[in-house]
């Protein structure tokens, strides 16, 4: 997908954005803890693990992202804590989503890797909060 | 590593991992799986295995999702047989049986600082990946 032009930089005190889908039961029902597999790379993550920015989208907003029909909890994660555990972030916006950005670290090519392993793990200690579930509002192309 | 199409073998070494079996020799220490241990209520293997994995397999496109790929009904069946032999090994149940994402489905013990998973991955290996404080810790095919 094409990306614009201008790629406004990450500063440490923001929240990253990632949309889970409800239906896999990553999200604990009772304290809400995110499991590990919920920072998985899928098939899409080809350059990176991909997240909104809080500063661009509400968590409501980035659920609405998802497919229509479904329904998604928002992990909002720090990139202070992020890049404390070693992993890359970086903006990558794209058309009609300036606030896109991904995890460099962690592709759907190396999420096997034993790196990439521990890094999947270790972004379960990044959450700070967990809103939804919320619908999702993206129609089929 | 070994199974058929009735039940799968976990060798004791692995089974150690959940404090059950003769550990068989290994030089890396082994955690202790004590169901007590357990920071989140503890499902039954019964629960398990009669609730979502036989869910799963009776509709396996349950698990379809945005960019999501459900398990296949061998992946479920194969699941079945990991679970069916940790439950008469005696080991502990579970916290949490959960699809991977990507065509697979984990078995996974959250103890907190330490985290175990079982992955049966949908081209039919099985992985045990022990995890402290975020550090893989161990990695075998079962």
């Amino acid at each position: 997908m094409a990306q614009p032009d201008v790629e406004e930089p990450l500063s440490d005190d923001e929240l990253l954005l990632r949309r889970i889908p409800a239906s896999q039961n990553w999200v604990s029902p009772d304290d809400k803890s995110i499991d590990p597999l919920a920072f998985r790379p899928r098939e899409s993550d080809i350059t990176g693990l991909s997240f909104g920015r809080a500063k661009y989208d509400a968590p409501i907003q980035e659920a609405a992202k998802g497919a229509l029909g479904r329904r998604f909890f928002v992990a909002l994660l720090s990139v202070k804590l992020i890049r404390e555990k070693g992993m890359t972030i970086v903006p990558r916006p794209l058309i009609g989503d300036a606030g896109h950005a991904e995890i460099s670290d962690l592709t759907y090519a190396n999420r096997r890797s034993d790196r990439a392993r521990e890094f999947v793990q270790c972004l379960r200690d990044c959450v700070v909060g967990v809103q939804g579930p919320f619908d999702g509002q993206r129609a089929s192309p | 590593m070994s199974s058929t199409k009735d039940n799968f073998a976990i060798s004791s070494d692995s089974l150690a991992y959940f404090a059950v079996g003769n550990p068989g020799g290994g030089s890396g220490q082994k955690p202790s799986l004590n169901p007590a241990e357990g920071k989140k209520s503890e499902l039954s293997w019964s629960q398990l295995i009669d609730g979502p994995l036989a869910s799963w397999a009776r509709d396996p496109s349950q698990l379809d999702d945005d960019g999501l790929l459900a398990p296949s009904s061998a992946t479920i069946t194969k699941a079945s047989l990991v679970a069916a032999s940790l439950r008469d090994h005696g080991a502990p149940a579970p916290t949490r049986i959960v699809p991977t994402g990507d065509g697979g489905i984990a078995l996974q013990f959250d103890r907190g600082r330490q985290f175990i998973s079982i992955e049966i991955e949908p081209e039919g290996v099985v992985e045990l990946l022990v995890f402290d404080d975020g550090r893989l810790r161990h990695r075998a095919a079962l």
